[in-house]
């Protein structure tokens, strides 16, 4: 019977999980170990940039961790979307550590590569041709859509991880992937079904969030013909049918049905029981072939942006806080127009009130008491850095002097810092929410090898 | 018949992106019994959300979740993850809305 173990230390690289888990996973013998190192979900500015959400201390020392279990058992170890974003420089930068530990600790093996940042001259071919296609809800795309972006990367499936696995690489470090297809690789090459394979790999991919101790860090897959097994890699965490069913949930818009490369998994009648008081057998996972096809990601620069926030504890400005934000933001266009020399297509305003209403940004309940105190923040989005900076400097003494009545002492609202404004440099925005219909998911990824040490 | 919030009612209501374009929720109920009670009243519909999220009806999806007594919304986000007017970059207070929706039991 076909069966294989795999072994998901953590939801990402980076992220703490215990050396017990460890020692579990050497113990249980698994045949691979793998997990991301990356997610769009701190938002555009890491793509945009090229950067990690993580520091690279913290990246090396789990990095090193990992290869060291790795060599004790001789397995593989995938780790894609590497540096967060996934893109090219990213990937040598998680590179770099690896062939730095390795030589620090002497180690000897075959490095697979897999770069999968996008040429805009392809996509825009691709485009020309009508091979690039909206998602539902994906902003327009055009040409110069493409050109905006500064990194665009595809999201590879399984296809160049089984490749470097094929061509006998010993770690696998991929730019960016689903965090299912780093998981579902091994089983699949290894002849486990598609649905049992994807829908494993999609309850691991957050590892121990399927769990009912979300922080406890990592899972191992036992994987067969007939379905799969979950238990957490900390020997006292536990796994229910309700913790796992659940997870199907998480993050995904559809609880049954999640699209990958060329193929939808289907969970709808997949069937999850306990096998004991800490692991669970799901059953019944489906799948369907689909056309083949890699998502893009790419963000480019939508402005630069400065901040600038003032705290109030005043209740008649609290209570009124509406009439005195208008008011500021008139005396601010009016001195930016005629200082400045700038419109309203150069810059724009967008005002928090922390403490009031400055998540859900609706104003306050209808009856809700005022609060306390409000922190306003005010953030000026330009064209340039130099610009949103100077609108921020000279509204300096309107933020913190700004009365509700012109008839009354002006009053001093309470600035945190000196200077009072930061420069936040660029922002960026997601532009793209399409696939790209190759004839190869070559076109797209690029395996690249090297034997260390 | 009183009137209490879905928070109050729920296990726990939850938001999240799906990616940088979607936004989904989930009302995990306390128990089935709840949970079929909940899917009876027929309260939480796409007008709800529609009205709840400034987001048009037929956009919104909604998915009952027999297996875990659990209701599960997903709709476009209202805006896209992390630009300049997006106050929630993780979407993960989003949900405060849903939870103070008010149902009769």
């Amino acid at each position: 019977m076909k069966s294989c173990k795999i072994w998901v230390p953590v939801g990402a690289l980076g992220a703490p999980f215990p050396d017990e888990s460890i020692t579990y996973a050497i113990s249980q013998k698994v045949d691979a170990i793998a997990l991301d190192a990356g997610s769009t979900d701190s938002g555009p500015y890491y793509l945009g940039s090229g950067t990690s959400t993580k520091p690279k201390e913290a990246i090396k020392v789990d990095l090193r961790r990992l290869m060291k279990a790795r060599q004790e058992l001789g397995v593989p170890l995938i780790i894609a979307s590497c540096g967060t974003c996934g893109t090219n420089g990213m990937l040598d930068w998680t590179r770099d550590m690896c062939l730095e530990i390795a030589q620090e600790e002497n180690f000897k093996f075959k490095l697979a590569l897999i770069y999968s940042e996008q040429d805009k001259g392809y996509l825009k071919k691709r485009l020309r041709e009508g091979r690039i296609k909206a998602m539902p809800n994906a902003p327009p795309i055009s040409e110069e859509v493409i050109e905006s972006c500064t990194h665009i990367v595809g999201v590879m499936g399984t296809e160049p991880i089984i490749d470097a696995l094929e061509n006998g690489a010993d770690i696998v470090l991929g730019g960016r992937a689903t965090d299912t297809a780093i998981i579902a690789a091994v089983p699949l090459m290894k002849g486990i079904a598609a649905g049992i394979s994807w829908h494993g790999a999609k309850i691991a991919e957050c590892g121990s969030v399927c769990s009912t101790g979300a922080l406890d860090g990592g899972v191992i897959l036992h994987l067969d013909e007939k379905g799969f097994e979950v238990e957490t890699s900390t020997p006292k965490g536990i796994c229910t049918p309700y913790s796992v069913a659940a997870h199907m949930c998480y993050e995904n818009a559809s609880p049954y049905d999640l699209k990958e490369p060329g193929v939808i998994v289907k969970t709808k009648n997949a069937k999850y029981f306990a096998v004991d008081h800490r692991r669970v057998r799901v059953e019944g996972s489906e799948f369907e072939k689909q056309p083949y096809s890699i998502k893009l990601e790419g963000a480019g620069i939508a402005g630069y942006q400065t901040i600038i926030m003032a705290g109030m504890t005043d209740r008649r400005y609290i209570a009124n806080i509406n009439k005195w934000q208008t008011q500021l933001l008139g005396f601010i266009d009016f001195k930016v127009a005629s200082v400045l020399k700038l419109t309203k297509e150069d810059y724009s305003i967008d005002v928090r009130r922390f403490g009031l209403d400055g998540i859900a940004g609706s104003g306050l309940p209808e009856g809700a008491p005022l609060p306390r105190e409000v922190e306003v923040m005010l953030i000026v989005t330009a064209k340039t850095q130099e610009m949103a900076s100077s609108i921020v400097k000279l509204s300096n003494a309107y933020v913190l002097h700004m009365p509700l009545t012109f008839e009354e002492e002006m009053p001093s609202f309470a600035f945190p810092f000196s200077p009072a404004q930061t420069d936040r440099g660029p922002v960026y925005a997601f532009k793209l929410l399409h696939i790209v219909e190759p004839d190869s998911y070559k076109e797209m990824m690029q395996n690249v090898y090297i034997n260390v040490g | 018949m009183k009137k209490v919030t879905l928070s109050q009612y729920a296990k726990y209501v939850r938001s999240k992106n799906a990616g940088p374009f979607w936004l989904t929720f989930e009302i995990f109920l306390k128990n089935k019994e709840d949970y079929d009670k909940l899917v009876a009243m027929n309260v939480v519909t796409q007008e709800l959300i529609s009205k709840l999220y400034n987001t048009p009806a037929d956009q919104v999806q909604i998915f009952l979740c027999d297996n875990i007594d659990t209701i599960k919304i997903s709709i476009p986000r209202p805006v896209i993850q992390g630009s300049p007017q997006d106050k929630d970059i993780h979407g993960g207070q989003q949900s405060v809305f849903l939870a103070n929706a008010e149902i009769e039991i």
